[in-house]
Order: C-alpha cells, then sequence, then structure tokens
C-alpha cells in the first residue's frame, strides 16, 4: 500500500465529463443571465459598496452583476494553488486534474467503534480523528469530523488546535466567522512563524459557503473578503438541496450553484485580485419523502463532477469535490457502496480537492470506520486510474519472447521487479478459503474495526515542537477568555 | 360525482388552476359553504398530510394541495361567518439566534399550517428577546417552537426560555424544540415541554400540545 508507487494525476484517454464544450458555455451564459437579470443578495454593506464601485447595480441588499465583471474576475484567479504540510513541504497541487482526499466536517454525532452507538463529538474523538487521517496514506488533508460538544462558542479553534498538534498534513477549516478564522489563522502563523511564511507556504483552507438560493450572509461575505485579503486559500461552495433550495433537475441546479459560485468569486477577487479560490460545490438534492440532503445521490455525483469540470476545462480553475460519504446510519454495505461509487467517479473525473470522507447519515454522523474503509477504495482508485505505462520495459516484448509458448513467468525476474507496482491489499481478503478461515475467518467489517482501533490505540503522531506547542496554547487562552468576556455580557 | 367530491379530487390532486371553479361549481349546486370547507377543502389535506406521514405521497404534492386548500379558503372565506373557519392552535416559530438554517423550521411551518393551525414565523437568526416580544404581543399563541443546526447556537434555547421565565411568561406557551443537534436528553436539561425528529411528528406533538 505505498502510496508513492501511484500517480494522482490520472491519465484516462476520455476524462468522464457529461457536457461537451458547447454544453458548458451554455451553463456559463445562463449563469450569466441569473447574475445580471435576477441578481444575488449580498447581507453585507462593505460588500455592495465594492460592488457597486466595480458597476454592479445595487437595489436595497440586491446585487445584479455585469457579464464583463464576472468575466474579469474568473481570469483574476490563479489556475493552481499550492498547499503545503506542517513542515513546509508541499502535499497538494490542486488544479488540472490531480485529486486529493480528506475528511468531512462538523458532524455533531460519532457512531463509536467500541460500542456501535451513535452519540456526541467530543474532543476526544477530534483527537483520534485527526490521529488517524495522519495514519492513512490516501488521506490527503483534514476536515475537523465532528464540531466538539465540549467548547460550545469556541469548538472551531479547538478542532484546529487538535488537528494541527496530532497531524503534519495541511487542513481545510471552518469557522464561525472572521473573528474564529482570525484565531485559526493566528495558529498557524504560530507553526509558520509568520503571516507572510503562511501566504507563501499555505498550510490551511478555509471552508465557505453560500446560502442557496442566490443568498450571501454577512458571515460567509466577510470571510471571503478576509481570506482574500490575506492571501488565506478557500473555496466557496453551495450546500443546494435541490428540490427545496435549488431547481431539481441537473442543469438547473447547476446553473443556480454556478450562479452562487460566481458571485462569491467576484467578491472573493475584488477584496484582492490574484487571490487563490477553489471553484466548485454540492448539489445534493432533498429526498422529497424523507425531506434530508442525499450528499451522494447518482445527481449529487453529477452535479458535482459537472461544476467542477465547468471549472476546470471553461474556467481553468481549482476544484472542489464531495467523496466517500453515505447517507446509511451504520457502517454498513450501503456506505461502503455509496462511498465508493462517489470516489471512483471523482477519481475518473479528476476533481481536485475532495472532503466529506467518513460521513454517515448524510453528514450527521462521522464514521472512523468508513473513513479506514475509504483509505482501501482510494488506494484502489488511484492504482486503476494510473492505467498502462507504455515503456519498452513495461512492454515487456523480450520476457514475452524468451518465455514463448509453453513457458511460465513466476521465475522470471521481470516479475519480481514489477510485482513492487502491483496494487497491494491491506484490508481486502484474498487469502484462500482455509487461509482465510486459519486467520480467523473475518468479514472486511471486523478487519477495518480492527484496524480502526489499533490507530486510535497505538499510533503516534509526530509532536510540535515545545515553542509552537506553547504559543497554540497561549492563543487558545486568549481566545476561550475573550469568549468568556462576551458570554458575560 | 357530486361538486364537493370534484372540489375535493382538485384539491388532493393540486390542480391550482382549477380550485377556484370548483369551489364555484360547488356554491352552484347548492351546497352549503361549511360543508364545502370541510368536505371540500380540508378533509382532502387531512387525508394526503396522513399519506405523507407514512411515506405514500412527496413533500411537493402536500404542499401543491395546501396551496389550492388556500385558494379555495380564500374564495369562500366571505360566504363564512366569522370563526366558521377554525384553527386548530397557534404557534410562533423560529430558528434561533446565530444560525441560518432554516428549511427545517420552514417545512414544520408549512406542514403545520397545512394540518390547520396558525403559526406566527420570525424567521432564523432570532434573539431571546425578540422571541419574548412576540409572544408578549400574541396572548393567544400556545407553542412556541424553536429550531437550530448547529452545537454552537443550541444552547440560545436554554437561554431563550430562561427569557421567558423572567418575563414571566415561560406557563403561557408550550414550548418545543428541534434541529440536528439536540435530542430528548437536551430537552430535558433545558426544560422543554417536547422534541421531535421530524416535521410530521412535530405536527402531531402539536396537536397533543393544544388539547392538553
Ligand atoms: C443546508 C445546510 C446549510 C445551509 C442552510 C440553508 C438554510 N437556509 O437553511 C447553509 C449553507 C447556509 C449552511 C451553513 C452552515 N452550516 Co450547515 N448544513 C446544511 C445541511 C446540509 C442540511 C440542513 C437541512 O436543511 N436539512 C433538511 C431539513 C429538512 O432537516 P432539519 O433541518 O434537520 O429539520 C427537520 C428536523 O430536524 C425537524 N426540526 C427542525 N427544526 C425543528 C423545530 C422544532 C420545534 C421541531 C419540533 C422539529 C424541528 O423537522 C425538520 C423536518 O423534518 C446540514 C447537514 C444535514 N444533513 O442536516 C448542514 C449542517 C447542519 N451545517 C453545519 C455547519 C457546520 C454549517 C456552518 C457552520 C458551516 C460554515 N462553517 O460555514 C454554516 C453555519 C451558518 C449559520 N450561522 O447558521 C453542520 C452542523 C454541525 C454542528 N455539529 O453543529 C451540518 C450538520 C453539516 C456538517 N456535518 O458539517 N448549512
Amino acid at each position: 500500500m505505498d502510496r508513492s508507487n501511484y500517480n494522482n494525476v490520472l491519465k484516462c484517454g476520455s476524462p468522464l465529463r457529461f457536457l461537451n464544450e458547447d454544453e458548458m458555455k451554455e451553463i456559463h451564459t445562463s449563469t450569466l443571465e441569473i447574475l445580471q437579470e435576477v441578481g444575488s443578495v449580498i447581507q453585507h454593506e462593505g460588500a455592495r459598496e465594492m460592488l457597486k464601485k466595480a458597476g454592479c447595480t445595487v437595489k436595497g441588499k440586491t446585487v445584479y452583476f455585469p457579464h464583463g465583471l464576472v468575466e474579469w474576475a474568473i481570469k483574476q484567479a490563479p489556475s493552481h494553488i499550492h498547499v503545503y504540510d506542517r513542515d513546509g513541504d508541499v502535499a497538494m497541487d490542486l488544479g488540472g486534474r490531480k485529486a486529493y482526499f480528506g475528511t468531512g466536517s462538523d458532524c455533531p454525532t460519532l457512531l463509536d467503534v467500541y460500542t456501535g452507538e451513535h452519540r456526541n463529538f467530543t474532543t476526544k474523538d477530534m483527537e483520534d480523528g485527526a490521529k488517524i487521517i495522519d495514519a492513512l496514506p490516501q488521506m490527503d488533508f483534514l476536515m475537523c469530523c465532528g464540531l466538539m460538544y465540549d467548547y460550545p462558542v469556541t469548538s472551531y479553534e479547538h478542532e484546529y488546535s487538535i488537528m494541527v498538534r496530532n497531524s503534519t498534513k495541511p487542513q481545510v477549516v471552518t469557522a464561525a466567522d472572521r473573528e474564529s478564522i482570525s484565531n485559526i489563522t493566528k495558529m498557524a502563523v504560530a507553526i509558520r512563524g509568520s503571516m507572510e511564511e503562511l501566504a507563501r507556504k499555505p498550510l490551511f483552507l478555509m471552508y465557505n459557503e453560500p446560502n442557496s438560493p442566490l443568498i450571501h450572509t454577512f458571515e460567509a461575505v466577510d470571510k471571503l473578503i478576509y481570506c482574500s485579503e490575506n492571501q488565506i486559500p478557500t473555496n466557496y461552495s453551495p450546500c443546494m438541496m435541490p428540490g427545496a433550495t435549488g431547481p431539481i433537475t441537473n442543469a438547473g441546479a447547476l446553473i443556480q450553484g454556478n450562479a452562487e459560485c460566481l458571485a462569491g468569486l467576484v467578491i472573493h477577487q475584488l477584496a484582492h485580485p490574484g487571490s487563490p479560490i477553489v471553484f466548485g460545490g454540492g448539489m445534493y438534492n432533498m429526498d422529497l419523502k424523507c425531506m434530508q440532503p442525499t450528499y451522494c445521490s447518482p445527481e449529487a455525483i453529477v452535479n458535482n463532477i459537472t461544476l467542477a469540470q465547468i471549472a476546470r476545462d471553461l474556467y481553468e480553475l481549482p476544484t472542489w469535490g464531495f467523496t466517500g460519504c453515505s447517507g446509511s446510519k451504520v457502517f454498513d454495505a450501503q456506505a461502503t457502496m455509496e462511498a465508493s461509487e462517489f470516489i471512483f467517479s471523482i477519481g475518473y473525473a479528476g476533481v481536485n480537492l475532495n472532503h466529506d470522507v467518513g460521513y454517515l447519515n448524510y453528514g450527521l454522523t462521522f464514521s472512523f470506520e468508513l473513513l479506514v474503509s475509504c483509505n482501501e477504495t482510494i488506494s484502489q482508485m488511484r492504482r486503476i486510474f494510473d492505467g498502462v505505462q507504455m515503456d519498452k520495459d513495461h512492454m515487456a516484448m523480450d520476457i514475452i519472447k524468451a518465455v514463448g509458448p509453453k513457458g511460465h513467468y513466476l521465475s522470471e525476474p521481470h516479475t519480481l521487479k514489477y510485482n513492487k507496482e502491483m496494487w497491494k491489499p491491506d484490508l481486502t481478503d484474498r487469502a484462500d478459503f482455509e487461509g482465510w478461515k486459519n486467520a480467523g475467518a473475518t468479514t472486511y467489517e471486523q478487519r477495518v474495526k480492527a484496524r480502526t482501533i489499533d490507530i486510535i490505540e497505538n499510533y503516534v503522531p509526530k509532536a510540535l515542537t515545545p515553542e509552537q506547542d506553547a504559543a497554540i496554547d497561549a492563543i487558545l487562552a486568549e481566545v476561550d477568555a475573550a469568549a468568556e468576556q462576551k458570554t458575560k455580557k | 360525482m357530486s361538486k364537493i367530491t370534484e372540489l375535493a379530487v382538485v384539491v388532493e390532486e393540486g390542480r391550482i388552476d382549477d380550485v377556484v371553479a370548483a369551489v364555484e361549481a360547488a356554491l352552484e349546486e347548492g351546497n352549503a359553504p361549511m360543508d364545502i370547507l370541510n368536505a371540500g377543502l380540508i378533509d382532502p389535506i387531512n387525508v394526503l398530510g396522513e399519506k405523507f406521514r407514512l411515506g405514500e405521497v412527496y413533500v411537493p404534492e402536500l404542499l401543491i394541495s395546501s396551496k389550492a386548500m388556500k385558494m379555495g379558503v380564500d374564495r369562500i372565506k366571505p360566504l363564512l361567518a366569522a370563526g366558521d373557519v377554525k384553527v386548530l392552535g397557534k404557534a410562533v416559530f423560529c430558528t434561533v439566534e446565530g444560525d441560518m438554517h432554516d428549511i427545517g423550521k420552514n417545512l414544520v411551518v408549512l406542514l403545520l399550517e397545512s394540518a390547520g393551525f396558525e403559526v406566527i414565523d420570525l424567521g432564523m437568526d432570532v434573539e431571546p428577546d425578540d422571541i419574548v416580544e412576540a409572544i408578549q404581543e400574541n396572548d393567544d399563541v400556545q407553542i412556541l417552537g424553536m429550531s437550530a443546526m448547529l452545537t454552537t447556537t443550541m444552547y440560545a434555547m436554554k437561554e431563550t426560555i430562561e427569557a421567558l421565565e423572567e418575563a414571566g411568561l415561560r406557563d403561557r406557551v408550550k414550548v418545543l424544540i428541534g434541529g440536528a443537534p439536540v435530542n430528548q436528553i437536551f430537552a430535558d436539561q433545558i426544560g422543554a415541554d417536547g422534541y421531535t425528529t421530524n416535521a410530521p411528528s412535530a405536527v402531531e406533538l402539536c396537536k397533543k400540545l393544544v388539547v392538553a
């Protein structure tokens, strides 16, 4: 399971795409029509003023975007974002067709791996989650898995401290508002040494979202502007539930979703042209019987991949994806089926920054077992899309001629040499029947559970330096004191 | 088929373009406005509401039919005596301070209205003081429904209950809470009168609470 064997630059001859170029342009021009004619509600006065100065029509809180401004903004944003790990090495090159994977954030509950219960997510769970992500070779970045009940006001800051202490991998963070994202930034600065270093080698991206349909809340816009001004990479992903907060059809959801992303992009690029932003979003229909969002419905997968395709092929921007999640309430066959379908589709399509691995119960419950299981799926997927190597040695003409019709390949050095490149099962069983029986006749679920517990109990992540550790503690103390002051008032 | 039965079919099928004509046809046939109201407009919604609860129809079917019912009610209202259109109960609903998640709350409100409740919807991100004020101003309100979707905002429900106590209004309303991060334990902790996990069961609970 050596990740370095496989290239995450996908090499398929015909990448998965549902729209041809003309159809993508049709979505784009329809989006422009919506932005200019219907506009968007921007609940942030400063942003409205900025947009007005840039040529938008503003009536009350509604802003109407001229085509030219939207197309200007698309051209300003960079096509690649390099994100670095805690040690300062490049961890992700977001752009083109490279696919990276990370967890989801903020679930209220956890599926307890020991008891099988759904229970409130706590600080200890966040530590376990960060360690597991750090230990899994296919996981490229962390999101906070759950929102900790122990810190009702300052949970985002505490989650960040736990993530950065227990893993060297980069993070995608959620935050309540400008204050909480600036507190998180302070902690990242404590790791990098200065704001300039953090901008040069980003350690985290911020997660942000509009409010469908076509509303941009004060907090969301304020955080967008903060990130842009400080060169902190961010996304701006709709959480649309077609059928409830957007049109139920794929094409309609794409047009509205694109309009929401583009309105955010314009604000972001006006605040500081050239700042890094990841484009794309979730448009997962509401199930109109149970009234819950379907994170991984077939339609949701098509929407996610197609908006990313428009972003990459038409706008030349890094792309945002969903993956590895399920509506199932437990870690079962449905969970692995849905998560795997999404992982393969997203990998095939080559979407860049893919989050929500480990989500059950459409984002309300986190499962460490699903996360560990997805690690295995992602490694298979990466091998599949690594495709066929076409150099002389791989074509093996000499060996085919030497072995001839009646021989075999088992004792050929060529076999031994290239066996190193073959995908190796880790939790997947390939034993013969007796071997499987003698090893305990375990199911995949049992092996996943054992591995999850093993990591929780035995994995030791690389620690921060004592100076970094102390700096983080000082920031947290300040943050908690400020929050206490506020609640007293 | 009598014209009232025809009207009930129009409502059940959500044919909003035909409903006013169907009400007029039922009137022309000589039916009493009260009978048209009950058998032609309200009954089919109750049937659909029950079907929805059982997972037999989709939510837009219920909501579009409710829209048709309201259009029909508007048409015959002038012909009814004051008090003929009965409301099951009156409630104030909101999403709590700091929280922008209003879809779940909206669904509960829509289903309550289609079941015959009158609901004052305060919207989202509503401060405890504003909730207290709304209850003060409407002394016939029996139920307060609060929704929160965030671990960081659910404590605003506790603050609101405390504010109600301070204002001496706690006994006047039944407090109902809902949303993903809250549960029965939390409801008990903060002294709420009820908690449910979805909109149809919220309607059932409201019905029980106004009778009690
Ligand atoms: C859509 C959505 C949004 C939309 C909301 C749009 C809107 N107008 O409502 C937007 C994009 C704005 C949003 C923003 C955020 N969100 Co959000 N969001 C969701 C999502 C995907 C669906 C919520 C929803 O509408 N569900 C459908 C409705 C019908 O279900 P429901 O709300 O549960 O309501 C039902 C029942 O609960 C019940 N009910 C509801 N209210 C009441 C009230 C009473 C009295 C009763 C009896 C019953 C009842 O009946 C309803 C109908 O059956 C959830 C994930 C999820 N699966 O729930 C995350 C989720 C709730 N969001 C989350 C987060 C973290 C956020 C943000 C903080 C993200 C960020 N950093 O920007 C912001 C916060 C903004 C804010 N200040 O509120 C987390 C919550 C984490 C936590 N532990 O607190 C969730 C769980 C996702 C996740 N795992 O990250 N979000």
